[in-house]
């Protein structure tokens, strides 16, 4: 019996060795954990840092972070979730719902879905009037501002939803983007609906949403891209010098592919989750087949994107074809990136106080502004707003 | 330094330990008392050092406790134990005290008092407690005085219920625990407990508390009948697997060291009333507020009604012990009450209906208990309370929440597993043991239980790294 407990206790030591040796010397190479989060800087270990436990707080927080062997732990729960609860953990900071048929889902969306984000009527509407007013002002410019509602998985694709995430009894509630749309018809802004054309879309045999991932996939990308092309041409007094998207075909893959030389969103949920073998949520992926334009056009258009991250999409296909000049993209009004370069890698804030606005904004031949309709309670992020006020000046 | 943090499971622990065994028996006060100092100077190194300070006027002090007339001996007595309620008035309760001062002179439009708030000394409550305990014993001569500064010091500062006990009662203190030579059963089996107590915390308490605080941190307005309840039940049995897994560590690290620690739960979902409830649930508190203020301000020998007052103040001062808050004095004072009405006529009622209704019913006092032990304020646990009570609501009121916001599957099997454990009878926990010593060698049991264990602490490990683990798709702005 002796035998047993000493070799008990021996093993559990041995374990604990094994993690603080991992910790410092690294070497069992661990999986990779996937996800942004912000690493932390230990402070100095002086005497008002350790008094005031600002030290110790950190370090510990600090060790949490890099505990050795911590992807393997991390990854073996997630893991043991799916296969045995058949959902993933609630104590995710960015929840994600394992649906049927092994879609994912990104929360934010279903909380959307069942109506969790309702805001006034009247606050919609009284950024309706300001986003009419910005694309009568650069209309008069000879110049565009289009508005565009981009599609939730959730809305999509509910049926894939587990019952225990939809509150049925809220459905029957308007929801924001219910709202949005007749004023936007009231008031006669120009609009791209994403999500009128992926309910239009989806009866075909094409994917619109990958099932491992949170946004669109490249193909419905594009649908909507043609969309935007199409209503563009009506709203400038003069012609934008856009060129004509084609599509050859579509191809569809059995696994994530990286297009566009960029790497893929399509698995993003997958990855997030951090299992060790996502695969079990893939499904079929569609990837526009089109041509890469052989000449570039002369005098295109200068653009200004107002929005997040459904754009990745739409950028690497306007890249594609050389559609714009120039791309600006302020990512959630908060950040600018001038393209191209790696998404919002290179991103720098943006210092509201110091913009130009008829040199840095309203001189682009296009604002786009992008709102999904799980983001419409905070569309533009104040940016129409600002616009407004500077445009109204 | 909490006990399930990484610092000290991967490192104080294990470093500790180590040189416990290693090092020669005569480094062994010594280590205990450094480890100690480091304990506490990690988590509140300011701290430390009032609690270094008052301690050692303590210990020089008590010599007076030991010469001169009954009366002498007592004033210095009353003496000791004021500094030490005035440092945990100050240092718990000050902050409290002028917050709510300046609440009333700022709505009776004085101008509030000047107030920049005082640090938080970790585990003051306990400390006070000890310092206390040292200086009553010593005074009634239960007890010798420490020999020396450094064993007094390690009876205040004893690094495994430093924080928040058991309370180690000082005539129960054996300074010399660590000069007896500790066999392997013994440290196997504390081993075990604190393992066990480590896996409770972090499957049980922890999973169970991210439901309870989920729902607890909604405005009472948004919740509804059932999710009310959920969170109360959540948390009644997340404060149980909490505190006893906490209790299981520190008694469990004892037993590793030679110490016998004090038992501090015994299956408390189990009493029949709310005395028996006191008697299974922070057992050492109970113990130790009987041993030094109920029995001292007279105990039974008094007159009924003076009985059910000092009983009354006792648990009235219970719940101030437990926090700053109004929450807690309307705890303390709750279960004051029950136990009053246990001492009128519900005791010897009790004993004679039948466990099915007795235990549940203790059962759901208690929990309604806790309700005011969780809340913010007295408002929101009356808010609450009446959200558990508002059953019309079950088919009138649809919550814009849904179950799933708050528990997942894993969540709901945790509880099952904790009512399972919290409700399972004592006599057949008692015959299941003595099946299971009948039918296994004892070989195969250390086999099973070193298996099961390891399997526990492997689980909780996971759960611990994944709880720190949150980590955003993207940048957000």
């Amino acid at each position: 019996m002796k035998k047993i407990q000493a070799s008990f206790i021996i093993i559990i030591a041995l374990l604990i060795a094994l993690i603080d040796l991992q910790t410092k010397f690294h070497f069992i190479k661990e999986p990779k954990l996937w996800g942004v989060f912000v690493p932390v800087v230990i402070p100095n270990p002086g005497p008002e840092n350790i008094f005031s436990g600002a030290f110790q707080k950190t370090f510990e927080k600090w060790l949490a972070d890099n505990a050795g062997l911590r992807s393997f732990f991390i990854k073996s729960r997630n893991q043991l979730y799916v296969w045995f609860y058949r959902e993933i953990s609630l104590n995710f900071h960015e929840r994600v719902i394992l649906g049927r048929e092994n879609y994912l889902y990104q929360y934010p969306y279903v909380f959307s879905h069942n109506r969790l984000d309702i805001i006034p009527e009247k606050v919609i509407e009284e950024k309706v009037k300001k986003i009419k007013a910005l694309q009568e002002f650069m209309k008069k410019k000879n110049r565009a501002l289009i508005f565009c509602i981009t599609p939730s998985k959730a809305t999509i694709y509910p049926e894939y939803i587990p019952d225990r995430y939809v509150n049925k009894e809220r459905l029957k509630i308007k929801s924001n983007y219910d709202v949005l749309i007749p004023l936007l018809e009231k008031h006669g802004v120009v609009y791209a609906d994403g999500r009128r054309l992926f309910l239009n879309l989806k009866s075909e045999k094409w994917p619109l949403f990958p099932k491992s991932g949170a946004h669109w996939n490249y193909y419905s990308a594009f649908m909507f891209l043609s969309k935007i092309n199409e209503k563009l041409k009506t709203l400038s007094n003069k012609s934008l010098n856009l060129s004509d998207l084609k599509l050859k075909g579509v191809r569809v893959a059995d696994k994530p592919e990286i297009f566009v030389g960029l790497s893929t969103e399509d698995d993003d949920l997958a990855h997030v989750i951090n299992v060790y073998d996502p695969s079990f949520s893939y499904g079929n992926y569609a990837y526009p087949d089109i041509p890469r334009p052989t000449t570039v056009k002369k005098n295109r258009p200068r653009i200004l994107i107002v929005g997040g991250s459904f754009n990745r999409q739409l950028i690497d296909l306007m890249f594609r074809y050389g559609l714009y000049d120039q791309m600006d993209l302020f990512y959630y009004y908060s950040k600018i990136q001038t393209l191209p370069a790696s998404f919002i890698d290179d991103s720098k804030p943006i210092d509201k106080s110091k913009l130009d606005w008829e040199k840095d904004i309203f001189s682009k031949d296009i604002i786009f502004i992008e709102t999904n309709e799980e983001a419409i309670s905070k569309m533009g992020r104040g940016f129409i707003e600002d616009a407004y006020k500077n445009a109204m000046r | 330094m909490a006990f399930s943090s990484y610092i000290f499971l991967f490192y104080f622990f294990p470093i500790f330990f180590a040189a416990y065994f290693i090092l020669p028996s005569r480094f062994k006060k010594p280590l205990v008392l450094a480890a100690s100092l480091i304990f506490y100077c990690w988590g509140t190194p300011l701290g430390a050092l009032i609690v270094l300070v008052t301690s050692v006027i303590d210990y020089y002090s008590t010599r007076f406790l030991k010469a001169g007339s009954r009366k002498y001996r007592k004033a210095v007595l009353t003496a000791l134990i004021a500094e030490n309620i005035g440092l945990l008035l100050y240092f718990k309760y000050s902050n409290f005290l002028i917050g709510e001062i300046n609440g009333i002179l700022k709505t009776a439009g004085f101008t509030a008092i000047p107030w920049t708030g005082v640090i938080f000394l970790l585990g003051i409550s306990f400390i006070v407690f000890h310092k206390i305990s040292y200086l009553v014993d010593v005074y009634n001569e239960t007890a010798e005085p420490a020999e020396n500064l450094a064993e007094y010091l390690t009876y205040i500062l004893l690094f495994p219920k430093l924080i928040q006990g058991p309370i180690f009662k000082y005539h129960d203190f054996d300074h010399n625990a660590v000069d007896k030579k500790q066999d392997l059963n013994g440290f196997f089996n504390g081993f075990s407990r604190f393992i066990l107590g480590f896996s409770k915390k972090i499957l049980l308490a922890d999973t169970l508390g991210f439901t309870a605080d989920k729902i607890f941190s909604l405005p009472f307005s948004e919740l509804n009948v059932l999710f009310a309840w959920l969170g109360a039940v959540t948390y009644t049995f997340q404060i149980y697997f909490d505190f006893s897994a906490y209790s299981d560590m520190a008694i469990g690290m004892g037993e590793m060291m030679g110490y016998r620690i004090p038992e501090n739960f015994n299956r408390p979902y189990l009493a029949r009333s709310f005395t028996d409830f006191w008697r299974r649930w922070h057992i050492t508190l109970s113990s130790w507020f009987r041993e030094y203020l109920y029995i001292p301000l007279g105990g039974n020998r008094v007159s009924k009604t003076r009985n059910y007052m000092n009983l009354w103040m006792v648990f009235f001062i219970s719940g101030l012990w437990h926090g700053a808050n109004w929450t807690f004095l309307v705890w303390g004072a709750y279960h004051g009450f029950f136990l009053i009405i246990d001492k009128i006529f519900w005791l010897k009622k009790s004993e004679r209906l039948a466990g099915a209704v007795t235990v549940p019913l203790t059962f759901l006092l208690v929990l309604i208990g806790w309700v005011f032990f969780r809340s913010d304020n007295i408002t929101y646990a009356a808010g609450f309370l009446g959200k558990m009570f508002s059953f019309q609501e079950l088919v009138q009121y649809t919550s814009k929440y849904l179950i799933s916001d708050f528990i997942d599957r894993s969540g709901i099997l945790i509880l099952i597993i904790s009512a399972f454990i919290g409700f399972f009878p004592e006599k057949m926990t008692v015959s299941l043991k003595g099946a299971i010593k009948l039918k296994l060698t004892p070989v195969t049991l250390a086999s099973i239980q070193s298996a099961v264990l390891f399997l526990l602490f492997l689980f909780s490990l996971f759960g611990m790294f994944s709880s720190d683990f949150k980590p955003y798709i993207y940048f957000r702005f």
